[in-house]
């Protein structure tokens, strides 16, 4: 009993040396002990540098065909492991590199959609008034049009290219973080701590940069990494449609679509790529579960 | 009047039974980097008719206590110990159990109006629905009840504003609605943590009149949760000093008020303002600041704050010895 | 009588409503309307009144947190509510502002550190990073916070420290007016005194003025140098605080101080207490005449009649009463 330190008070300014816990980082901690949601990062890590450091490994180019080995069969020993089509292109190689594509435009989709909705949505929210229901008001509009129409329309304008792809994948999908933020945002708006950065003289855009976005991070985080999914399944989608990623390029999506024309020929045609593109949406899937229970605001 | 069961106090005399029984109840909650014990060991007994009244430090474990007995510990928590609602454990019991009493007999009037009301969802909805839900009362009744009930707790317009949602009523008229809330259903008990600290003196008065008609009409029991040792002196009966989760003293009010023998008592009542006081002088106050309850504990919780401490505090926990007239202290140096 | 640091002139704020919220369309809750006073450099107004009348809101408008339906607002001099956005922010230097709920004020995804430099960054963004720390921890020792602390969470202190966090963070800028909304009414008693000797300290150090807004009138006069009682966002009564507590003229102040719960049970028992009977009046339609008459004890004709005016009284005091 005696090695009880006499005063709780010492031991209270001792532990207070330490650097607090900022709720982020809490956060973070509660993910890192969800084994599943950990394991399905590390995989997932695994396959985006795979797909975008393979490539500089292989001897050739993706769309360099090897005329002698037109067809070749899975033979995990020779120059092409995983074979080649019917063009002789090499088959992982052709995978990895439609990875590349899939992964960028759904990561940097992802983030691109999420900044331009939080941001709209929080300043929409923490204003208010005329200028949110004006800004509210387009978002309905903007939900309102048909998907494909949309598509279809930038398509004709930006051209058939990944560019065109990417851009119509971000219009359609800022949307709902622009909704999201913008709840947060009311609901921060009437917060003290927003009256007392206004006393303390900070301006309307210092306050929604500084207070506003970063408190509306959680279910921002959360939400984004289910965007992550939603934009590489679209994008998978729309170049399995034909309307997304134009040969020469490819992506997962496009990689499918082929594969499925010669579904009779070649079955690796599709499974090498369906396989790839199924581990990573799990992956995905469970990355925003464990998200979403490590930063649940509801549970701290 | 109300039949209550008889039994006998340790010096043989016949006294009602406790309708609220607390013995040695311990809510330990989980976190990050250990567990935390809020409430350490407390053991108390309400009867009808009687208000009893928790004082003590803030995060000292009274609003846990209350809401151990109402089966609302969060989920990192866990409870231990016994808790008796007339004679019946309600500690750690079913959903199905706990809803049948708290609907009926036992209520409480939480600290934080704004979180404890749903925010979506109309005021009429959430006080018809206690009615509806426990005493199948029609729609149309429970209504007309609950309107009632808020003109009692004197929100003006009621009949108005009870179609309202809780962010369009200011913090004390929140407050009121979760008063009345409680007091629908006519509780035999009711648990009141911090009732009125958002109002004014005067609709506080009112409030407080509000409860004591309850105890006296209903015969019902009150156990109030408050900073404000003036609610207590007016109201209570008994009060109950907790401190780092354990009792420090108990007692009735005229002893408490009169000599407060903990040191802990003490310096509370020192550091009451009172409209008699020399205001050219700064207020008392208690130095240091309350202990993290994380960690290993040994001695008296009060110890690091305590200007009259010895040796002895540090190392051995004083225990609550139970004295003549119902006092009660948990303190080397006092014998009750 | 020295200059006057502030002085509010018949300022008014009224929320209109939006159209059927109370059934009725339209319609505004006038929670300030026509409140007057001037305060004079290092001393403390005690705002008091019931729960809805205004208090908040007045605190509010004069640092324009709020938007000014009518009135003045005169800041050292100058109109504070025609200043551009320039001068605001300029003049906000000087006037600062503690919340009740201090948990809330502060902004949970920043260190304490942070948020008490916070003010500090805005107004003196040419401050080096050394200079800057230096003064954070200078304020969190003056309130009492070892400067160890900087670098945790709000959540990760207790509402009294919380508060004091607040509180650092408004004297930093070593303002000349703090605005207290109901600072000590979340805290314990220990920490409620520890808070009220703490501004008490500050302001005979630092002279500044305060307008502490309060439910609990025995603390209202340990900090106060003069009182104010508000009913429905009007005034009712203004004057020095010891003839206040002496001899509350008002039957509203009556009504008050004698509601007051006292932490003593035997006086408690003996005391006669003037309970207020009759309807709350609604925000919305105050009533006619005097707006306390539904309520008054000593209600006359008169008094449902004509509202009477804020009017001195021998000792100084302003009264707003027809039998007062
Ligand atoms: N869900 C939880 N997880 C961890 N600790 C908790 C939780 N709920 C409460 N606590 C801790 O339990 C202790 C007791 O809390 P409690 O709410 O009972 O205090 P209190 O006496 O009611 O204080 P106050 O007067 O401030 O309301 C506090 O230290 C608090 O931090
Ligand atoms: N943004 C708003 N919109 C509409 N009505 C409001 C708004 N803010 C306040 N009110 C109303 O104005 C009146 C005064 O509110 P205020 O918050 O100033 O009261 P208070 O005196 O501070 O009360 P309390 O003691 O309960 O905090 C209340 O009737 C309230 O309902
Ligand atoms: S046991 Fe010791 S430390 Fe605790 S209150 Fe008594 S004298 Fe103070
Ligand atoms: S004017 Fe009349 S109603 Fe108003 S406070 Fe005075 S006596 Fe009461
Ligand atoms: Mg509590
Ligand atoms: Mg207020």
């Amino acid at each position: 009993m005696s090695d009880v330190p006499a005063g709780t008070i010492e031991a209270t300014l001792e532990r207070a040396e330490q650097p607090g816990l900022s709720p982020i980082r809490a956060s973070w901690r509660r993910f890192c002990r969800n084994r599943l949601a950990l394991g399905s990062l590390v995989i997932l890590g695994l396959i985006a540098l795979l797909c975008f450091a393979g490539p500089l490994f292989f001897p050739y180019g993706v769309e360099d065909a090897d005329f002698e080995n037109i067809s070749a069969p899975v033979n995990l020993f020779s120059a092409h492991p995983f074979g080649t089509d019917d063009f002789g292109r090499d088959l992982l190689l052709r995978v990895l590199d439609g990875g590349r594509v899939s992964l960028a435009v759904g990561f940097v989709g992802a983030l691109a959609a999420v900044f331009i909705g939080v941001i709209y949505g929080a300043t929409s929210g923490y204003v208010g008034g005329l200028l949110d229901n004006v800004l509210m008001r387009t978002v309905d509009v903007l939900y309102g049009i048909p998907y494909f129409f949309l598509v279809v329309l930038i398509n004709l304008l930006v051209g058939r290219t990944t560019a065109g792809l990417f851009v119509s994948i971000v219009v359609v999908l800022w949307l709902t973080p622009a909704v999201i933020a913008r709840g947060q945002a009311v609901s921060l708006r009437h917060r003290e701590f927003v009256d007392a950065a206004r006393a303390g003289g900070m301006t309307e855009w210092q306050i929604i940069l500084q207070h506003i976005v970063p408190n509306s991070l959680n279910v921002v985080i959360v939400y984004s990494s289910l965007l992550v999914l939603e934009v590489i399944i679209t994008e998978s989608f729309l170049s399995f449609l034909g309307l997304g990623v134009q040969a020469p390029a490819s992506s997962w999506g496009s990689l499918i679509d082929a594969g499925a024309r010669s579904i009779e020929t070649d079955l690796r045609l599709l499974l090498l790529p369906g396989g790839f593109l199924v581990a990573t949406l799990f992956c995905l899937n469970f990355v925003a579960d464990g998200l979403r229970d490590a930063f649940d605001p509801n549970e701290r | 009047m109300l039949s209550t069961p008889m039994s006998a106090d340790p010096l043989g005399r016949q006294v009602a039974a406790p309708i609220l029984s607390v013995r040695e109840l311990c809510v330990d909650f989980k976190l990050e980097h250990g567990i935390v014990r809020a409430v350490d060991g407390v053991s108390f007994d309400v009867r009808r008719g009687e208000v009893l009244g928790i004082v003590g430090e803030s995060g000292s474990g009274k609003s846990q206590i209350l809401m151990a007995a109402m089966g609302l510990t969060a989920v990192n928590g866990k409870c231990s110990g016994s808790v008796t609602f007339e004679g019946r454990e309600i500690l750690n019991a079913s959903p199905e159990k706990l809803d049948k009493i708290r609907g009926s007999s036992m209520s409480m009037i939480f600290q934080d109006p704004m979180t404890s009301l749903n925010p979506y969802m109309r005021v009429q909805d959430q006080l018809a629905e206690v009615l509806t839900a426990h005493q199948g009362k029609s729609r149309k009744e429970a209504i007309d009840i609950a309107v009632e009930m808020l003109e009692r707790v004197r929100i003006p317009d009621a009949a108005r504003r009870i179609s309202l949602y809780p962010h369009e009523f200011s913090g004390g008229m929140r407050q009121r609605v979760m008063i009345a809330m409680a007091l629908l259903c006519r509780p035999a008990l009711l648990f009141a943590d911090e009732p009125t600290t958002a109002l004014d003196v005067t609709v506080q008065a009112q409030i407080l009149d509000l409860l004591s008609n309850l105890v006296r009409d209903l015969n019902a029991a009150v156990v109030i949760v408050t900073h404000d040792l003036g609610v207590i002196a007016r109201m209570c009966d008994r009060v109950m000093v907790l401190y780092g989760g354990r009792v420090m003293e108990e007692a009735a009010i005229d002893d408490l008020f009169e000599a407060p023998r903990h040191p802990y008592s003490q310096g509370l009542m020192a550091a009451t303002p009172r409209l008699d006081d020399d205001v050219a002088h700064d207020l008392r106050t208690i130095p240091g600041a309350p202990r993290a309850l994380t960690g290993k504990m040994g001695g008296c919780p009060f110890a690091p704050r305590c200007e009259r401490r010895i040796e002895r505090c540090t190392i051995e926990t004083p225990a609550l010895l139970r004295g003549a007239g119902g006092r009660a202290a948990a303190c080397h140096l006092v014998t009750p | 009588m020295s200059e006057a640091l502030l002085s509010v002139k018949d300022l008014k704020v009224h929320f209109p409503l939006g159209k059927g919220l109370l059934g009725g369309a339209g319609g505004v809750v006038k929670a300030v309307d026509g409140i007057s006073f001037d305060l004079r450099p290092g001393e403390t107004l005690g705002i008091v009144g019931e729960s809805g009348c205004g208090k908040s809101t007045l605190g509010r408008a004069i640092l324009r947190l709020t938007r000014t339906t009518e009135g003045q607002v005169v800041w050292l001099g100058q109109d504070f509510l025609g200043l551009d956005k320039n001068s605001l922010r300029e003049a906000r230097r000087d006037l600062q502002i503690i919340f009740q709920d201090p948990l809330a004020s502060l902004d949970p995804r920043m260190t304490i550190g942070a948020i008490i430099a916070r003010p500090l960054k805005t107004f003196c963004p040419d401050l080096g990073k050394a200079e800057i720390d230096k003064r954070v921890k200078e304020a969190m020792a003056q309130v009492g916070l070892a400067p160890e602390m900087m670098r945790r969470y709000p959540h990760e202190f207790s509402g009294g420290q919380c508060q004091r966090i607040g509180i650092a963070r408004a004297m930093i800028l070593r303002p000349k007016l703090i605005v207290c909304d109901e600072p000590v009414s979340a805290l314990d008693v220990s920490i409620q005194a520890q808070i009220i000797n703490l501004l008490r300290t500050l302001q005979a150090e630092l002279g500044l003025s305060l307008l502490f807004i309060s439910h609990n009138l025995s603390v209202v006069r340990h900090i106060s140098h003069r009182v104010m009682v508000l009913y429905l966002g009007k005034v009712m009564e203004i004057g020095a605080r010891e003839a206040f507590y002496a001899n509350p003229m008002h039957p509203y102040s009556k009504a008050l101080i004698s509601a007051i719960p006292l932490p003593d049970p035997k006086a408690e028992r003996a005391r006669e207490r003037i309970t207020l009977q009759g309807d709350l009046p609604s925000p919305i339609k105050p009533p006619e005449g005097c707006r306390f008459c539904t309520r008054c004890p000593i209600a006359t004709e008169l008094c449902h009649a004509s509202e009477p005016p804020l009017s001195p009284r021998a000792d100084g005091r302003l009264v707003a009463c027809h039998h007062a």
